[in-house]
Formats: structure tokens, C-alpha cells, sequence
């Protein structure tokens, strides 16, 4: 079930920042972009991934690695419960992170078109803006100003919404 | 060259929008309208509400059908079909408003639903027509009473047994939750006789699930309610006026194809002149 072993073919990733990160090619194919690429023999074995930084990059392989080693869904329908439940104690950990680099990972994820880990960081932002007041969210999301509703148009919005608190 | 050809795999998979990233680390602007969409299915109605004021792209996200369809039961469209008063809204959003505003009613006009606002589960209310009381099966013994929501409801007096029973197929419910059944009534005149305990029942699939003592009036020995307060075997006045009393509680689990009994059963003393008048049976999510 290892993925080190070396017999096994490697794909060497480019950050933006020229970092390289040498995986195996089972961990690359987590992601549906890369695997697309793969399948349609136009991958050369570096892959240069102009927008994703190293630090986001590093943590993408990492989950991607946990979640090639782990026995897929779909392959039998009976699967180790002990897997699954570290599956999920994984991706809890890996979720906790700060906010910026939570977008980024999304941006990233989104890019290379990793399901599993679109739908973590979704869920993780989420979790992080639920019951939080719109003040809050645009602190913790570090909402820049120029996005903002006009004060008409925000004021105009609070009319709207505001059934769901009667 | 590379991040071109992914790109263009991309594109041809899944129409996502174009990143918008700034120059500048951690601003909420890199993520696209897909996922913020995304997000916001992951939250609440209310949540989703929130958000509606905190940006443009959140102002947009929060309106889009995508995010309503989410909040909406998977089943709502089969219930709007079979509402009395057509339901018309034009957009997912309205509709889960409309829905968690009031009751709709549906087939003859004695089955209701409604959502709850905050988590979109689905209460439901059974009017007479929709019970099974033993000799009362006949429309002409209902009442037009202008208290209830139903055109009618249902008058015992002078029977020396009372016996109501409905059910509801557990498709109709949400799945994953629990669900309290509450018959709804009044008592007209005194009764000593309703102030005794009587019988509830409930059972799923036939499998009994419920079955204690409830009292329709309150006892007047302050010991006694004390004891049945807490037990949740005394009655509870409602808002609109009717009173209630718990029937039973059972859990609606995913993918369930039986249905759910609620009953309730008391003999009477002939002599008593009161009448007990039943508007329905009340199902709400817990």
C-alpha cells in the first residue's frame, strides 16, 4: 500500500515560487486535472503550477497523499470503518489552519480540481461563518473594501433578508 | 504551457469561472462565485441570509437558486403540486419563504405543512378528515369552528369511548430527525371525567413505540401535576388558542418506507357533559 516504493512512476511538481516536490504519480492523480493531463500524454514529468505557492502546495500533496493511500469508496463495499474514521480524524486536522491559507488551498484545489478537498475547505469556511453577523464574516474572510455593497445596495439587502429573523 | 493545458481541461470538464485573484494574500476575492455558492450550501437559510448583506459576491451567491435548492426539502415541488392555493414564486428563495412563513395546505385542505425557518425540516398538521375517530367518519358531524385553520373539525360528546388514530407514511418527514406527534383540542364545559389519565399510543411499522398516560384536562391534586409535568403527560396551551397534548415521539430516519402510527384512546363516563372538540394532529420536527 505504500506509495514510496520506488519502482513506482514519479511526477515532479513546480510551485510558484520554483520549488520543486518529486510524488508518486498515484498521489498526482488525486487531482482530475493533473490525471486528465496524464491520461492525454501531455505531461512531461514536471509540471509547473504558475499560481500555487510552496507553502499551499506542500499541504495539497499532503492530503492528497493521505487520500491515495486510503481505500477509495467506490472500489468494495465493505471498507475498513477503522479507515474511514481516520480518513475523517485526518481531514479535521488538516483543516486547521488559518483562514488565508484556507483560500488558498480552496483556490488551488478548485484549479487542479480535487473534489474531496473543494468540498473540506467549503465546508471548514462554512463552519467558520456560521451564526456570525455580516461585520464578522468580513473580518474573518478579510473582505476587501472595494466588494463591498454600496451603502443603498447594503441597506436594500438587510430589507430583504430580514423574514428570516422575524 | 502546461497550466494552459490544464486550464483548458478545466474548462471543458466543469464551466467554473475565472479565478479572480488579487495581488494581494488572503483577500476573499480569490475565490470564485462556484465557491461561494459552495459555502453557503453548507450553512443555514439564516446564515445565508446574513451573508446576503457582507459583499457583492456573497450578495449573489446568497440569492442563487443553487443555495435555496439546497435549504428546500428534495421533495417540496411533489407537495406545492398538491396545494389547494398555487403556490407562485419565481425564484427558490421566495418559495422556501413562502413555505416557512405559514402553513400551505394540501389535497382536500385538512393535511398542512410548513418548513421550520431556521433548518428547512417539515412540521406537518392533520385536520379531521385526515384522522380516524371511531364513529366520526361522517362529514356531517363536523363543525365549522372559526378558531381552526381547517374548514372543520371534529365534536365528541356523549360517546362513552374516544378513539383517534392517524398515520403518515415516513416519506413524508425529513429524514434524520425526531418528530413529536401533539393532538390538538379544546374541552368545552367542565369535565371531571378528562381530568383522569388516559391512554396514548404510537408504533412504527407495527412495532409499538409509545404507549403511557396522558391527561386531556390538568388533574386538580397539585401533586399530581407536579409529577406528570414532568413526565410531559399534561396538557400545554398553544398560541392559537387550541390546546395540546404529546402523542408520541419517533425518530425519521434516512430512506424509510413505513409509516408512522400516532393514537389515542379513552373510555368515557356517560354522564359527563362535556364535549372534547379535536382540531388535528400536530407533527413538528424537535
Amino acid at each position: 500500500m505504500s506509495t514510496s516504493s520506488s519502482s513506482s512512476k514519479k511526477i515532479v511538481l513546480k510551485s510558484a515560487d520554483n520549488e520543486t516536490f518529486e510524488i508518486d504519480e498515484i498521489v498526482a492523480l488525486e487531482s482530475q486535472a493533473i490525471k486528465n493531463m496524464i491520461e492525454d500524454e501531455c505531461a512531461d514529468n514536471v509540471i509547473p503550477l504558475g499560481n500555487i505557492d510552496s507553502k499551499t502546495l506542500s499541504k495539497i500533496i499532503e492530503y492528497c497523499k493521505k487520500h491515495a493511500e486510503s481505500p477509495k469508496k467506490d472500489d468494495n463495499a465493505d471498507i475498513d470503518e477503522k479507515a474511514v474514521e481516520d480518513l475523517k480524524s485526518f481531514d479535521a486536522e488538516f483543516a486547521k489552519v488559518d483562514m488565508p491559507l484556507i483560500q488558498d488551498i480552496l483556490m488551488a484545489a478548485n484549479f487542479l480540481n480535487i473534489d474531496n478537498l473543494i468540498g473540506l475547505m467549503c465546508r471548514t469556511i462554512a463552519d467558520r461563518i456560521k451564526g456570525k453577523t455580516p461585520e464578522e464574516i468580513r473580518k474573518i474572510l478579510n473582505i476587501n473594501k472595494n466588494d463591498l455593497l454600496s451603502p443603498e445596495q447594503e441597506a436594500k439587502a438587510r430589507e430583504e433578508n430580514s423574514w428570516a429573523f422575524d | 504551457m502546461f497550466r494552459r493545458m490544464i486550464q483548458k481541461r478545466i474548462s471543458r470538464q466543469k464551466k467554473r469561472p475565472k479565478t479572480k485573484r488579487t495581488d494581494e494574500r488572503g483577500q476573499f476575492s480569490v475565490l470564485t462565485d462556484d465557491c461561494i455558492v459552495e459555502i453557503l450550501s453548507r450553512t443555514s437559510p439564516q446564515d445565508a441570509c446574513r451573508a446576503a448583506v457582507v459583499c457583492k459576491d456573497f450578495k449573489s451567491a446568497a440569492d442563487s437558486e443553487a443555495v435555496w435548492e439546497k435549504f428546500l426539502p428534495p421533495d417540496y415541488k411533489q407537495l406545492i403540486e398538491r396545494a389547494v392555493s398555487p403556490v407562485v414564486c419565481d425564484s427558490k428563495k421566495e418559495i422556501y419563504r413562502c413555505l416557512s412563513k405559514s402553513h400551505i395546505f394540501l389535497d382536500h385542505g385538512y393535511l398542512s405543512f410548513k418548513l421550520d425557518k431556521k433548518n428547512g425540516k417539515k412540521s406537518y398538521m392533520l385536520g379531521i378528515m385526515e384522522l380516524d375517530i371511531e364513529g366520526q367518519d361522517d362529514p356531517k358531524c363536523w363543525t365549522w369552528s372559526p378558531m381552526s385553520r381547517f374548514p372543520k373539525v371534529g365534536i365528541l360528546e356523549a360517546v362513552d369511548q374516544i378513539k383517534i388514530r392517524a398515520s403518515i407514511p415516513a416519506v413524508l418527514l425529513s429524514r434524520k430527525s425526531r418528530y413529536v406527534a401533539y393532538l390538538v383540542y379544546r374541552i368545552v364545559g367542565v369535565s371531571l371525567d378528562l381530568q383522569k389519565p388516559t391512554k396514548r399510543m404510537g408504533s412504527y411499522a407495527g412495532r409499538e413505540i409509545d404507549q403511557s398516560i396522558v391527561y386531556l384536562q390538568r388533574p386538580s391534586v397539585h401533586c399530581i401535576q407536579r409529577y406528570w409535568q414532568k413526565n410531559g403527560a399534561l396538557p400545554r396551551k398553544r398560541g392559537d388558542g387550541w390546546k395540546e397534548i404529546k402523542l408520541g415521539e419517533f425518530y425519521s430516519d434516512e430512506g424509510e418506507d413505513g409509516e408512522f402510527v400516532m393514537a389515542f384512546e379513552e373510555i368515557r363516563d356517560e354522564y359527563d357533559t362535556s364535549a372534547l372538540i379535536v382540531e388535528g394532529i400536530d407533527l413538528r420536527p424537535k
